[in-house]
């Protein structure tokens, strides 16, 4: 089914919505890590939510290509797409930082903020119900 | 002797654990993902006019039930590449 422009739009506001809480809980539970562990707690903070906005970013991008797509098969094999290509970017990220970062990494900011902006990037859901009430 | 047992027996214990993380998050992930999708198709099927509205709540689900999984992954992988457990032998 395709989709109108207020409807795209809708769905754009969302998403930015849950990329907006994602951003603030990393960059608070980074602040946090930076009082306790100086910088190095404040760059594993930014690392662990940064991989997964950066993921969700690429997710986006790719699942957006079938936003005019009318079969439900073809909407679900890319949606199925950009959640593998969102999770290899994650563990790419991850994988490189623990490499080269390894020895100053603060393990309880890095996993807090990754945590932090994986569960929030599902509860887009209620900013969606919420936008639905509003045009009733 | 007895450290380098030590260390041998905590990366053989923590390879166990790694595969035990990744593989029943991978798994829990997989269930979850394959009835949400049936489920879209279902809806899809009954009423294609739902499908629009549909795409972007599966989508949005989709990151709530991996959530776990990255969360996972992240922990596997510090074990992997920091692990902490083996400052004891040091």
């Amino acid at each position: 089914m395709a989709k109108s422009q207020p409807e795209i739009e809708k769905i754009a506001s969302v998403f930015k919505r849950a990329a907006k809480w994602q951003s603030l809980s990393t960059v608070s539970i980074a602040l946090v890590a930076f009082v306790f562990a100086g910088l190095p707690g404040l760059l594993s903070g930014l690392i662990g939510g940064g991989a997964v906005l950066a993921g969700s970013f690429v997710a986006t991008r790719i699942a957006r290509r079938s936003e005019n797509s009318k079969q439900a098969g073809a909407i679900l094999a890319n949606m199925l797409i950009a959640e593998a290509v969102k999770i290899l970017v994650i563990v790419l990220l991850l994988w490189l930082s623990f490499k080269v970062y390894a020895d100053h990494i603060v393990l309880m900011a890095l996993f807090s903020s990754l945590a932090a902006a994986a569960i929030l990037s599902g509860t887009a859901v209620y900013a969606l119900n919420s936008e639905s009430k509003k045009q009733g | 002797m007895e450290s380098v047992q030590f260390l041998a027996m905590i990366q053989a214990y923590t390879g166990i654990g790694i595969g035990l993380i990744i593989g029943l998050g991978a798994a829990g992930a997989c269930i979850g993902i394959g009835i949400m999708s049936a489920s879209f198709l279902d809806g899809a099927a009954r009423q294609p006019e739902l499908t629009a509205s549909l795409q972007v709540k599966v989508f949005l689900l989709l990151g709530l039930i991996d959530a776990s999984f990255i969360i996972g992954v992240g922990l596997a992988m510090m074990f992997a590449f920091a692990n902490p457990l083996l400052a004891v032998v040091s």
